[in-house]
């Protein structure tokens, strides 16, 4: 990369708005400010009292590196 | 609310392309949850989050809320609005995995089989222009899938690989042993096939020959006082 590009390449990421969703998918949720902070970093990680279905097993999220996980929330409050 | 079949038959759709469903129960107390699991047939992973430490550590604020997160580990959607569920998992998908979990698939494989990996780099014009050169007979299509497992590789996107295994930007062959040690490279004339052919014959795992194998096995078998276990076997 010639001098001139790699100036023009730093420039932008010091001026680049500091914007979560760069995408058009909609999003829900009131408050967002923990969420979109998470958004684009490695995920946390998961911690469960226990786990049903996993024969007994303990599930972490670095095992399913190269899959895509979605992971739906549900319960009361 | 996105229901339990509508989830779970996205995920048994794509579970081939790798996507995973995980369930997290939110709760003060996990008494209910197995009539739940149960009742609504949920066979994926539910981590059971009593006291929602986890749920708090994501963010969550109210229920179903659904994350995403891609094959690097990274959370690409936090609280995904339910009706692009879907469109979100096939972008995610169409993803190509990190290498490193590429190349580990590919050569647990061809360790298992006791293969060759068989790299082909180039960017897709050049893996186009590359394809006249592993296309032969029947034979040949049947020789290739016995003894290689073969992974394309764009140099754009793997510079590190790429260059320990000295592939510039041109469509290249580089021809491993199961655990990644590079064998061979043929860098012209990729689209020849009898010059791939003879590329791919010469760095083949060697045939083994059955009756040296055999009396190996016997003076072994001799000198440590076992017996020997023949297995019968052919690479399909």
């Amino acid at each position: 990369m010639n001098i001139s590009a790699r100036m023009v390449a730093v420039t932008a990421l010091l001026i680049a708005p500091a914007a979560a969703q760069s995408d058009d998918f909609a999003r829900e949720g009131k408050d967002r400010e923990l969420k979109d902070r998470l958004e684009g970093q490695l995920s946390p990680a998961l911690h469960a009292n226990r786990w049903m279905n996993t024969d007994g097993k303990d599930l972490e999220l670095s095992s399913l590196h190269g899959k895509v996980v979605l992971i739906d929330f549900w319960g009361t409050w | 609310m996105k229901s339990v079949p509508k989830l779970k038959q996205l995920a048994s759709d794509h579970a081939d392309q790798g996507l995973v469903l995980i369930g997290i129960h939110s709760t003060e107390r996990s008494d209910t949850l197995e009539e739940f699991v149960k009742k609504h047939g949920i066979t994926y992973p539910v981590a059971v989050d009593v006291g929602r430490a986890t749920t708090t550590r994501f963010g969550v604020d109210s229920f179903p809320d659904y994350y995403l997160i891609d094959r690097h580990g990274k959370l690409r959607f936090a609280d995904l609005a339910n009706d692009e569920i879907e469109r979100a998992v096939k972008l995610l998908l169409a993803e190509p995995p990190p290498l490193a979990e590429v190349l580990r698939d590919v050569g647990a494989k061809a360790q298992r089989r006791d293969q060759r990996i068989l790299a082909v780099w180039g960017n897709e014009a050049q893996q186009k222009e590359a394809a006249p050169g592993l296309k032969g007979d029947r034979d040949f299509a049947q020789f290739l899938r016995y003894e290689y497992q073969v992974v394309n590789l764009d140099a754009e996107e793997h510079a590190e690989l790429a260059q320990q295994h000295g592939v510039d930007r041109s469509a290249a062959l580089v021809a491993m042993t199961a655990d990644g040690r590079v064998l061979g490279r043929l860098d012209a004339r990729v689209n020849d096939h009898a010059a791939v052919k003879a590329f791919l014959e010469t760095h083949q795992v060697p045939m083994k020959d059955a009756e040296a194998l055999w009396t190996a096995a016997l003076a072994q078998a001799e000198r440590e006082n076992k017996r020997v276990l023949v297995h019968l076997g052919a690479p399909w």
